[in-house]
């Protein structure tokens, strides 16, 4: 209960520090007035070409100057106006886009959302599954082996997979996997040209799908891995483990029962965290194998042309999951672990 | 006379890049004779800017027209496997603060020091070290490639800028001690406070090194330079967001686009010199310091608004705005950077237009490969998230523009070597009585009237300067892509429309952006008169000393999409109110944006189309002009049909006239397909619009004897290159760096020959030494100049 | 036949200074069923290792580990692992672990627990282990709830008698248990040692109680063996050991128990058992020994059957 009360608090101050960093510093207001300002200088030459009294250019450039302020809402104060899109979110309307879209051409931050999300999911989402079906299969192997040869050839491997960023991995793929040996498309979600809509479509995607999701699979499992063998590792020292096996229980229910299900609380609490925060995308990734998921969606939304109601509406959202996923941890936290149970 | 050896250095080192190997038309070999273009599909597809490269040697793609980055432009240039090809792109500039400072030193309030950055900067470096020889210097504001730079070469050439950092120093010492500074080991000084300068770079791109090879040189100079990098946001807004009184910069590397040089440039000279324009430091923010030159001013809006008589008129105008810019120096000039775009060795038919590159229309109605009939053009995008298709006021970003160029055909194109307006797919006939004349406009010549929704003649009275007849006869002979004919009712429907998105009260509030910027525009249309099934005569209040650009002024109707189209959206934005035209309207009204690549807006349209069935609606009065209709209920009925049937095979309602047409538009694949226009009467056929590369023009066989004070002498040479040729010359003192003497000279029409007499008296007043001479041969067939530069000694 | 016979066991520790000899050649003969043998011992004198060897749950960073344990008539030592985890573990030896409290895992039931074996093999139904369960628990004193709870619900005495019904579940004939009750306040540790005598007497159960308390061992042992520095030093009847210790480190042992009538002050042994890592040649005694003699510097003293069934490892016994 005070559990609840306290995630809907960090809803609010997430909602309430956004409105102050872009508000208050008058960070939004400048960069929108820049991006207005760049308009209108692009336009001026062009529009000298018809209008040959500089009155009147001046004119159509204050008129369209002013256009623009209305239409990105900069005629109201930010206080007015960030508020306003914030107490919008809160009752799950998610708003319009200024200027983003989506491919149908919806500017309803829902619809574009909607159409990343599942771009996102299946990069990141399937990664992570199979990074954590990966970690925690091969992690909790090694707990029981410490020391031994596998165990070390492991741990040196997952230091190097920790230590190299997903992007780079991804770039290094692309030249040998795509350009080496021609095997995958070098980027995009389709080919040229793009089956049409049906299965022959979601193959190609698939299909595309294959090297971001090795890519993030590589970088991600090895520190996976170590991380899951250390907190098992704790674990498989413990002497109910030893106790276990004396009373001749095979390795496997021993593994299973008294080493993963004891370790249980924190990998589940990382995996649970980690599926809330793949959904937010991986901007590097995506803008290295050029797939249009969340992650490029909230850094076109901050640095493409600053479009506030996405970035309110996404933060929200993000803000939403999270806290989304805490309670969900917290109910699978007391299932797994009785020793955290009120009485 | 001994022949000196001189040294031709030609310009740049690009030149040789645009003016490859003459190939003549002649030996383009066009792979078909069928009318359209001349291969089978277009496909355009995305590719990562970083990657393209990469795919390109894979083969994936046959030519990428976004720019490269410089060094992996460098690295296929020297590859021959691929060809590139260039065009100049972006200017870069330093904009100095010239505000004065009330509580110190601004060091570049003081003209001398400004002048002295000029000296400062090393511009062979930046073009040659930082870009790779993929730049051209630039001493004014007009870079090698403008039409203009002819128009002010001695000014540019012979202003003596040249990096000399000594000199500069000295300026600026002598600058600032008269300023009342003082050097304390090594650091200006003003009363008691070292003078800190306040440098915002760029970040994205070779700006940075740019600023940091500035930056150390200002040091060199004494001063204390707290430099900030910057991306594009940050930076605008401390530079033209800021009083520059504030002081938050006192220096900033700037770049400018450039979009269509124009051959007769009017904004451009205003833009980068004259405050009315808004486009200097103080930017005419209220509040803000403004820098303010009146003669700048005064000339700036002259030139702008077309009051000169004559050619040399305006030149003498312009001249005198980039002599007054030059000394100014409130922005120094750098470099004209050229974008590089890559393609196959094995790609034909591409144009090497002066101001487009690769990306003209008539690059892509002519490009084949081989025997293949499709040809795969990579971009960085194919959508993006602000492309969208509405000719009102949507098509606004590269992406969709350079596929929708294929897709129609313009009235009147640039000639892709001079610049100049001429005849596409109409032809025009001009009649001028400018400058200051005027012609009566016939009675029964109409305009259209807002109030009564109809065309009325504009009665007796009513004058006109300029008179143009235009000739759809291609148009009219073939039909638009979905099979109807193009006629007179297309061009009369874009004209009307026009007036009723300017004047309409209702509409014009609805898109106050396109009413606000067309309005000035439509004041100085006095008439239109249809003379015959093929032709319509334009009466316009608009003078210019060349024809061609009257004419393109004039241009009544891009002729790009059916009326029905029109008709169809001007219902569902202005009377359904389901969509807006421009992106400001979408938001104010919480409509889409309409784009005709899009199902949703598609099916708006449609619907549309469908009512316009269902109610044997026409839209009223447009098509009843000097008492006859152009359109009848039937041929309206069949074109609502044609229009529906469209959308039903391809999923767009892009239709318009072009060789190509859009069958498909993928925006997740990031994907579009055109296929070829084979129509029986389709104007045009492969090669018909082939240019190839602009013809090399140069001077050879110089000629410069020894020169004896007193006496007469001649140099000459011959001029090689297409047309009417003509070389201009400057002769100029090495010391004082004073052009002692320039003009011009025609070649011979045989043998290119041409000479330049000096005579006594000039040479009376020479000293024995080395002084130089400028030559620049220049053609009326290409908007290129050709230098040569060479010494010349003078013995006692 | 003896009912366990151990012969020469061997456990060696892998440590970065060499070898840690925790068990150093151990041969003993434990005659008959149903009597306890009491293994006592200073800390570190390897008495947990020699538990965990007799159980073969040996840790992952041993280096030696040889001998032979006869029992039923073969050498568990040389039964693969899959056969003693199948016949013998749990089956026929069953363990107590010292630290008891940690003997369970903290997320499942103890009911579970104590029944697992069966649970996980050979498929009763849950019903019917569960009754099972609560059953033992009741054996050994505690209510049938207890099953259904948590381990961090017990108390400590609870706690220590839990782990007993988990070692009886399947009937072995053999427990060894490890410092049953070192944690435990008095009074519980009368509780269990009660409870230990019961299992004894009613149900016949052989034991091997490792403890460092000669009171406790004095009190249910039949046999005791005494052990220090790995190496058995003497081993006997309890009566005889316990009135009638004939090595010197048993003596010295004994003397250092308090008396609770009498005058006699505990003494106390100087210094500190020998480093098991590179233990001194001959006797293991010898630095702590007050009868220490030139050959106990020299070689290991012989195994010398000082009574009727009463032996010792001492030097002042040869002949």
């Amino acid at each position: 209960m005070v559990r609840g009360i306290t995630m809907v608090l960090v809803l609010i101050a997430v909602q309430f520090l956004l409105v102050i960093s872009l508000g208050i510093t008058g960070l939004s207001d400048r960069m929108l007035e820049a991006v207005i300002g760049e308009e209108l200088r692009a336009l001026r030459p062009s529009l000298a070409e018809t209008i040959r009294d500089p009155d009147e250019l001046e004119y159509a450039l204050r008129v369209r100057r002013e256009e623009l302020q209305t239409s990105y809402g900069l005629d109201r104060p930010w206080y007015h106006r960030l508020p306003e899109m914030v107490s919008r979110v809160f009752t799950l309307d998610l708003g319009e886009a200024h200027t983003l879209r989506s491919f149908t051409g919806s500017n309803r931050v829902a619809d574009i959302v909607l159409e990343r999300l599942p771009n996102t999911m299946l990069l990141l989402t399937t990664s992570l599954i199979f990074t954590a079906g990966i970690g925690i299969a091969v992690g909790v192997r090694l707990a029981s082996k410490v020391g031994s040869l596998s165990d070390r050839i492991v741990s040196y491997f997952s230091a190097v997979s920790y230590a190299m960023p997903a992007w780079w991995v991804g770039i290094l793929f692309i030249l040998l996997f795509s350009f080496r040996f021609p095997i995958f498309p070098s980027g995009g979600m389709y080919g040229t040209p793009p089956p049409p809509a049906g299965l022959f479509r979601f193959l190609d995607l698939l299909h595309h799908a294959f090297l971001p999701i090795i890519t993030l699979v590589l970088a991600s499992a090895g520190p996976y891995i170590y991380v899951v063998r250390t907190m098992t590792l704790d674990v498989a020292q413990a002497d109910h483990v030893t106790v276990a096996r004396a009373k001749g229980l095979t390795e496997k229910v021993v593994s299973r029962r008294h080493i993963l299900r004891v370790a249980a609380p924190p990998i589940v609490t990382g995996l649970v965290l980690g599926l809330a925060g793949s959904l937010g995308g991986s901007i590097l990734v995506e803008t290295v194998f050029n797939w249009q998921g969340m992650g490029r969606l909230y850094y076109e939304a901050v640095v493409g042309t600053p479009d506030e109601m996405v970035i309110v509406a996404l933060t929200f959202m993000f803000t939403l999951i999270y806290v989304i996923a805490r309670m969900i941890l917290e109910v699978l936290y007391v299932i797994l672990d009785p020793r955290v149970r009120y009485q | 006379m001994r022949k000196r050896i001189c040294l031709a250095i030609t310009m740049g080192l690009v030149l040789p890049i645009i003016l490859i190997a003459p190939v003549s038309a002649s030996s383009y070999q066009p792979p078909h004779q069928l009318p359209g273009p001349a291969a089978d599909r277009l496909l355009f597809k995305a590719f990562d800017v970083d990657r393209a490269p990469l795919d390109m040697e894979a083969g994936k793609l046959d030519l990428y027209i976004f720019s490269l980055k410089t060094a992996a432009a460098e690295k296929l240039r020297v590859d021959p496997r691929f060809e590139l090809y260039s065009a100049p792109a972006t200017t870069l500039s330093l904009v100095l603060n010239p505000s004065p400072d009330p509580n110190g030193l601004n060091p570049f309030s003081l003209p001398e020091v400004r002048w002295a950055m000029q000296y400062l900067v090393d511009r062979e470096f930046i073009a040659r070290d930082i870009y790779r020889g993929m730049a051209l210097p630039m001493v004014s504001h007009v870079s090698p490639r403008d039409y203009d730079f002819l128009t002010i070469y001695d000014m540019d050439r012979g202003s003596g800028i040249v990096y000399d950092p000594e000199y500069a120093r000295d300026m600026i010492s002598r600058a600032m001690i008269d300023a009342g500074a003082g050097l304390e080991e090594g650091i200006w000084h003003f009363q008691g406070e070292p003078i800190r300068i306040r440098f915002i770079g760029r970040v994205e791109d070779e700006r940075r090194e740019i600023a940091d090879l500035v930056r150390s040189e200002l040091e060199k100079a004494g001063f204390m330079v707290a430099i900030s990098y910057r991306p594009f946001a940050a930076a605008t807004i401390t530079v033209y967001a800021t009083d520059p009184q504030a002081f938050e910069w006192h220096i900033y590397t700037e770049g400018w686009g450039r979009i269509a040089p124009q051959r007769y440039d009017f904004a451009t000279v205003n833009q980068m010199n004259a405050p009315w324009l808004g486009n200097m430091p103080g930017w005419l923010e209220a509040g803000f310091w403004q820098y303010t030159h009146e003669e700048l001013d005064e000339l700036g809006k002259k030139l702008y608004r077309g009051e000169f008589s004559s050619y040399e008129e305006r030149n003498r105008i312009y001249r005198r705005m980039s002599e007054l810019g030059l000394e100014e120096s409130v922005r120094i000039w750098l470099a004209t950077v050229v974008n590089s775009y890559p393609a196959q060795k094995n790609v034909q038919g591409i144009t090497r237009d002066l101001v487009a590159g690769p990306r003209s229309p008539l690059t892509f109605r002519e490009i084949h490969v081989s025997d293949a009939g499709e040809v795969t053009i990579g971009h960085l995008w194919v959508w993006t998230e602000r492309t969208t298709w509405n000719p009102v006021g949507g098509l606004g970003d590269i992406y969709s523009v350079d596929i929708w160029r294929q897709l129609h055909d313009p009235p009147l194109w640039n000639h892709p070597f001079t610049g100049i307006p001429q005849p596409f797919r109409a032809t025009f006939q001009v009649e001028t009585a400018g400058p200051d004349d005027t012609l009566t406009v016939p009675a029964d010549a109409v305009t259209w009237n807002t109030d009564t929704k109809r065309w009325e003649e504009v009665g007796t009275g009513v004058e006109a300067i300029s008179r143009v007849v235009f000739d759809y006869t291609l148009y009219f002979q073939s039909n638009w892509h979905h099979g109807e004919p193009i006629n007179m009712a297309d061009v009369v429907y874009s004209i009307a429309q026009g007036y009723e998105l300017a004047y309409d009260p209702d509409k014009s509030r609805i898109e106050m952006s396109v009413a606000v910027t067309s309005r000035p525009y439509l004041d100085t249309f006095r008439g239109y008169r249809i003379l015959d099934e093929n032709r319509i005569e334009v009466y316009v209040d608009f003078w210019h000393f060349h024809e061609d650009y009257i004419a393109s002024y004039a241009s009544p109707a891009g002729l790009s999409m059916p009326w029905e189209i029109l008709a169809a959206m001007d219902e569902v934005v202005f009377g359904q109110r389901r969509a807006a035209y421009s992106d400001t309207a979408a938001t104010r009204f919480n409509v889409p944006w309409l784009s005709l690549v899009m199902d949703r807006d598609c099916r708006l349209v449609l619907r549309t189309l469908r009512e316009f069935m269902g109610r044997d609606v026409i839209p009223e009065n447009i098509f009843q002009v000097n008492g006859s209709s152009l359109v009848s209920e039937k041929e309206a009925m069949e074109r609502y049909q044609s229009a529906l049937e469209w959308f039903e095979r391809h999923g767009n309602l892009v239709i318009s006239n072009g060789p190509f047409f859009l069958s498909a538009y993928d925006p997740p694949a990031q994907y579009a397909e055109l296929r070829a226009f084979r129509e029986e009467n389709y104007p045009y056929r492969p090669g018909e619009w082939y240019y190839g590369d602009p013809p090399a023009m140069f001077i050879d066989a110089v000629m410069i004897p020894e020169l004896v004070p007193g006496e007469e002498g001649e140099f000459s040479g011959i001029v090689e290159g297409p047309g009417r040729l003509g070389v201009y010359y400057l002769f100029v003192d090495p010391v004082t760096d004073e052009v002692l003497q320039a003009g011009e000279t025609e070649s011979d029409p045989v043998s290119g020959r041409f000479q330049v007499p000096l005579d006594g008296e000039f040479t009376a007043q020479l000293f024995p030494g080395l002084y130089r001479l400028y030559l620049v041969a220049y053609s009326d067939e290409v908007a290129l100049i050709s230098e040569y530069r060479a010494e010349v000694e003078v013995v006692p | 036949m003896a009912f366990m016979e151990i012969k020469d066991l061997h456990l060696y520790y892998e440590t970065t200074r060499g070898p840690l000899r925790a068990v150093e050649g151990f041969s003993l003969s434990f005659q008959e069923e149903g009597k306890t043998l009491g293994i006592i011992g200073e800390s570190g004198s390897g008495k947990t290792s020699l538990s965990l060897a007799i159980m073969r749950s040996i840790p992952g960073n041993v280096s030696t580990y040889q001998g032979s344990i006869l029992f039923e008539g073969r050498d568990l030592m040389r039964l693969s692992a899959a056969e003693f985890r199948k016949d013998i573990r749990w089956k026929k030896i069953s363990m107590v672990f010292q630290g008891a409290m940690n003997s369970f895992n903290p997320v499942i039931q103890v009911g579970r627990q104590v029944v697992e074996r069966l649970l996980s093999g050979d498929g009763i139904s849950p019903r019917k282990a569960g009754r099972e369960a609560e059953s033992l628990l009741e054996t050994v004193g505690l209510s049938r709830d207890v099953a259904y709870r948590y381990p961090h619900e017990l108390s400590g005495g609870m706690k220590q008698r839990a782990p007993i019904a988990m070692a009886l579940y399947l009937k072995p004939r053999l427990i060894v248990l490890d410092e049953p009750t070192s944690a435990l306040d008095v009074s519980i540790q009368a509780q269990i040692m009660n409870l230990l005598k019961q299992l004894k007497w009613n149900l016949g159960i052989s034991m091997i109680l490792i403890t460092h308390d000669i009171a406790l061992a004095s009190d249910i042992c039949d046999y005791i063996a005494v052990i220090h520095g790995a190496k058995l030093m003497e081993y006997g009847p309890a009566e005889n050991i316990l009135i009638n210790p004939q090595g010197p480190y048993t003596q010295k042992l004994l003397a250092s128990i308090p008396r609770l009538h009498g005058d006699t002050r505990p003494q106390f042994l100087s210094g500190a058992p020998c480093d098991l890592v590179s233990p001194p040649p001959g006797c293991r005694f010898q630095s702590r020994c007050p009868s220490v003699f030139e050959p106990c510097r020299e070689k290991e003293p012989p195994w010398l059957e000082v009574a009727p069934a009463h032996w010792t490892g001492c030097w002042l016994y040869a002949k």
